[in-house]
């Protein structure tokens, strides 16, 4: 239905992420999350200037999905119980997937053009 | 707000204090989740709680200034050029008023130090002083289920003894018949020599009932602790070690239990050691023994000398604890069987918690400091608030110049907010360092007995919380001027710097009140410091009734196991004063049970001779003492009639007493006491009758604020005879030199007599009255502190309002003066309205302090809460401080040039 050359176009015009925005789509990178989730990834990024607490984080979250980039969803079936309950948990849209994913290969290219990464196994 | 609910709590305040309206109603439930989540992590890290406050406030801080400098709405619109990065203008404005902000700062560093430091004094101050407080009072005891732990004493409301040891029978009737504590306990504090390995020592310890372990409910760290079969007669001799004792002999050594100690010359097996928190009945507490008290041969019931603890059942309250008693005593009463127990009328028990029992001595004290500084607090916040308000008067026009060049007015008002934040926080990290300072400064000048003083720290929570407040104080006042500017006009105030119209006046007013409002405050201080030191001045006056100069007190105890009768006893002592006699700058010698203010003396039941006991008679009860030939001279204690003891009052001869003023007034007051009879009553058989040989000065033997007591004197040699064999005496030691110089001499000679025994407890009697007065000193030097800082910060504050007043009036005083005005008369115009601001804050300062008075009234010794000299030394003092704070600014508006003030207008 979307035409991919508007989707790239999209996409690219989101890039380059800022450190904030840029930890909080790779902490849901693996499935919807909570936002105590969030902070705790953003800190062990090195992100935690940007993502101070439930206040800044809150502050990207609804950016980011005014953006269309992330949404709030249910809960996930394994996390169950009285305190999950009140947790509000977010996913990644196909959007912010690809911007993600755009951002990753940017963050790669730039690295590697840098001479900064080793060669992996499939390159 | 230590728990989950209470953080909960301080977070939702700080949301609508730091954040809009709309994105708290917007958010609030999710920022709280996430908080809750945030906190339950932290828990379980056990990471740093005033770090994670830290970043709790910063998170709010950036939220708050991005919120109101960004868009409402997280829609982003892509921009003509490709930048939708509000948020990355946003972090970058934030940066650029941070640098700003700093160089602004720096660029009037008078005024950045005034303000650091103000809120510095109000952060640190508060933290140092709560810390003391949270420690001593609110933190509870370290020990499992705490609030279940009660303290039973007797009472003897008619000798005004409030918290006194039950006999070993109350103890067994109670023990048995209650049914409101799981377990009771008995114990004594008992001090006593290790000798063998090593120099001997002399510890502290208490021989207490097994049940001392289950109520107390903590577990040893190495070995075990004795039960009820090491606590019969007969049984093995077991001691349990404290933590200290056993880092101190044992290096800490696990090897230690199974190893035998030697106290009082008898061996013990080491069976236990109980960990650092332990430390019951006191810190000092070395040892616990089994106490062995026999249900089968419990002492006399007029004997007291069982302190008791317990525990009580899950579910039964103080309240429920004490009716029972109650019912019990009513019980006991009724019995015709039972003499001498409790009962409700003359004898009761009195049951309160184990908290209060230990820091209720401290309890008002330490509240009437937390007031003090909570409105030295209040005081710096008000002066924060007149200093920004100041600066943000005197940067209207630079701000209207930048709002002129195209500033946005939420630029401006972030770049102020931001200055504040910058000025609060540097005034935090003042605060920090200066509570640190702090709370080690209050336990250095502590009173040697504020309990759990080894439990006080910075309190992580407390420094946030003030942390918090300060900022928050910060932040309002910054941006009240910021919001006003924000608004200002530019063409009007670039016409007429904005020193006229109605927001001006307003913000005069507000000034003004404020200034009124801390130094109203400033004035309850002074006079609260002011009582506290005219009740110190007449404590330090009042005569002791003997002469503490010159004099030092050292303790002997002679060790049972060598000197196992009172004739060796009686020779050992006699030998030790002949030769403490001899030494150079020794003036006299004379050794007493319990030297003045060392403790309290045994009120026994005496017998006068001649005199029947009678209900509306006087009470026949006396405080008892021993003491040997010499020791009144030595003391420096007067002789009022007849004679003191001397060498002749031997083991052989006929039984003498000397007793004090008050007690020969009470018993013979119409005639001489010498010649009559008196002796302590309740003994079987009965001890020998005494004859009063002399008559002595009163002393106050309790501490200088404390009644005399009346005094009955025994000689040592004849204590047998009249009391009991007692072995620990007290050398009283009068010299005509530094009596510390003598110390050594003392040591060594008693070394030469025998080395098992220990020498303890050396101190002058100087620094014993120095101690005794030392929490009435305490409470005074902080007051004075508090109230001297809140004089300054007031003084800082009025000056504040008239330098600005003068430099707003200027136009209009050069025009008074092109009139004919006389700088006189200019003087007197601004030094008048600022002292009738001070006028204002007079009235209602002593209106507050008459009001507060009475919390302080129990703190007082000899002056009344309403002391009209101390009253008119504080507002003399406030005026004369205010005089000048007035006085400066008002020289520099009469030396106003009519012609330069009228050509800048």
């Amino acid at each position: 239905m979307t035409n991919p050359a508007t989707v790239q176009s999209e996409v690219l015009a989101r890039l380059p992420l800022r450190p904030g925005p840029l930890a909080v789509l790779a902490s849901l990178a693996n499935g919807p999350a909570p936002g105590i989730a969030m902070l705790e990834h953003a800190e062990r990024m090195g992100a935690g200037g940007a993502v101070l607490g439930p206040g800044t984080l809150y502050r990207l979250l609804r950016e980011l999905s005014g953006d269309g980039l992330v949404e709030r969803t249910e809960a996930p079936a394994e996390a169950e119980g009285p305190a999950d309950e009140r947790r509000q948990y977010y996913a990644l849209t196909q959007l912010g997937r690809a911007v993600l994913e755009a951002e990753a290969e940017r963050l790669r290219r730039t690295l590697a053009d840098a001479g900064l990464l080793t060669a992996g196994p499939g390159t | 707000v230590s728990g989950g609910r209470g953080a909960e709590r301080v977070y939702r305040v700080l949301l609508r204090l730091f954040l809009p309206r709309s994105l708290v109603e917007e958010a609030e439930p999710e920022l709280l989740g996430i908080f809750r989540d945030a906190l339950h992590l932290r828990r379980q890290r056990r990471s740093s709680i005033a770090a994670f406050w830290l970043r709790t406030i910063a998170d709010m801080l950036v939220t708050g200034v991005m919120e109101r400098i960004g868009r409402k709405d997280g829609a982003r619109r892509a921009a003509p050029d490709g930048n939708r990065d509000e948020g990355g203008v946003g972090m970058e404005h934030l940066l650029k008023d941070l640098s700003f902000a700093v160089r602004q700062l720096l660029r009037r560093p008078g005024f950045t130090a005034v303000l650091v430091l103000t809120l510095a004094l109000g952060i640190g101050a508060n933290t140092a002083v709560f810390s003391v407080v949270n420690a001593v009072l609110l933190r509870p005891l370290p020990y499992p289920d705490q609030s279940q732990l009660a303290v039973v004493f007797d009472q003897f409301p008619g000798m005004n003894l409030t918290e006194f040891p039950a006999s070993g029978p109350e103890y067994f009737d109670y023990r048995d018949q209650n049914r409101s504590f799981e377990h009771l306990a008995a114990y004594t504090t008992v001090g006593s020599a290790i000798t063998g390995d090593g120099e001997p020592e002399r510890v502290q310890y208490s021989g207490a009932t097994w049940q001392l372990f289950p109520v107390i409910g903590l577990e040893p760290q190495v070995g075990r602790v004795f039960g009820e079969q090491d606590d019969r007669p007969g049984a093995e001799e077991v001691v349990v070690l404290s933590h200290a004792l056993w880092q101190r002999r044992y290096a800490g050594d696990p090897g230690a239990v199974g190893r035998t100690l030697i106290l009082n010359g008898t061996s013990h097996t080491i069976i236990g050691v109980m960990p650092a928190e332990f430390r019951f009945p006191a810190p000092d507490i070395q040892l616990w023994l089994p106490g062995r008290l026999d249900p089968a041969n419990p002492g006399g019931r007029g004997s007291h000398f069982l302190s008791m603890v317990g525990r009580l059942r899950p579910g039964v309250t103080l309240e429920s604890a004490r009716a029972e008693v109650n019912d019990l005593m009513q019980r006991w009463d009724a019995d015709p069987a039972i003499d001498h127990t409790w009962s409700t009328e003359n004898h009761p028990a009195v049951i309160r918690s184990l908290r209060d029992h230990m820091v209720g001595d401290v309890t008002r004290p330490l509240w009437v400091m937390l007031g003090a500084v909570a409105v030295v607090l209040l005081i710096a916040c008000a002066n924060v608030a007149n200093l920004l308000l100041v600066r943000g008067e005197g940067r209207v026009r630079e701000i209207s110049v930048r709002t002129a060049m195209g500033a946005g007015r939420w630029r401006i008002v972030s770049q102020l907010l931001t200055e504040s934040v910058v000025m609060a926080s540097a005034g935090g990290l003042a605060g920090l360092a200066l509570a640190w300072v702090g709370v080690r400064g209050l336990v250095a000048i502590a009173p040697p007995d504020l309990p759990r003083a080894d439990e006080i720290g910075v309190d992580p929570l407390v420094l946030s919380f003030t942390l918090a407040v300060t900022l928050v104080a910060g932040i309002l006042f910054g941006l009240a001027p910021a919001l006003q500017a924000g608004r200002t006009d530019v063409q009007a105030s670039l016409r007429e710097e904005g020193r006229s119209g109605t927001s001006g006046r307003r913000r005069v007013r507000l000034r003004q009140m404020l200034v009124v409002s801390e130094t109203a405050l400033a004035i309850v201080l002074l006079v609260a410091a002011g009582l506290l030191l005219q009740s110190f001045r007449m404590l330090s006056a009042v005569d002791p009734g003997f002469r503490p100069e010159q004099v030092i007190t050292m303790s002997v105890s002679v060790p049972a196991f060598k000197y196992p009768d009172f004739p060796q006893v009686d020779a050992f002592h006699r030998e030790l004063r002949e030769r403490v006699a001899a030494i150079p700058g020794v003036q006299t010698v004379g050794e007493v049970r319990t030297a003045p203010l060392a403790g309290s003396l045994s009120p026994n039941d005496v017998e006068v001779d001649g005199l029947a006991r009678h209900e509306d008679g006087p009470p026949m009860n006396a405080d008892v003492q021993l003491v040997s030939a010499g020791y009144f001279e030595a003391m420096g204690i007067d002789l009022v009639e007849g004679r003191t003891f001397d060498e002749r009052d031997d083991i052989t001869a006929p039984v003498v007493v000397v007793v004090s003023e008050e007690l020969a007034k009470r018993y013979w007051p119409d005639r001489s006491a010498l010649g009559m009879r008196i002796r302590q009553s309740g003994y079987e058989p009965a001890l020998e009758w005494g004859e009063v040989v002399g008559v002595v000065e009163d002393i106050r033997h309790e501490g200088l604020d404390r009644p005399v007591r009346g005094t009955l004197y025994f000689v040592f040699p004849q204590s047998v005879r009249t009391w009991y064999l007692a072995r620990a005496m007290t050398l009283v030691v009068r010299t005509n030199v530094d009596p510390q110089s003598v110390i050594s001499a003392v040591r060594s000679e008693l070394l030469d007599m025998d080395s098992d025994v220990p020498l303890y407890q050396v101190e002058t009697m100087n620094s014993a009255i120095a101690d005794s007065t030392s929490t009435q000193r305490f409470t005074m030097l902080l007051q004075l502190v508090f109230a001297l800082v809140a004089l300054t910060l007031a003084a800082i504050g009025l000056y504040g309002v008239m330098s600005f007043t003068v430099a707003r009036r200027t136009p209009e005083i050069g025009i008074r003066m092109a009139l004919g005005a006389e700088r006189g008369e200019v003087l007197r115009m601004v030094v008048g309205q600022g002292m009738g601001i001070v006028l204002v804050a007079t009235v209602l300062g002593v209106g507050g302090a008459l009001a507060t008075g009475r919390v302080l009234a129990g703190l007082l010794y000899g002056v009344s809460p309403r002391d009209p000299a101390t009253y008119a030394i504080v507002v003399g003092t406030l005026a004369l401080v205010a005089l000048i704070a007035c006085w400066i600014p008002a020289r520099r508006a009469s030396a106003v040039d009519p012609g330069s003030a009228l050509r800048t207008e």
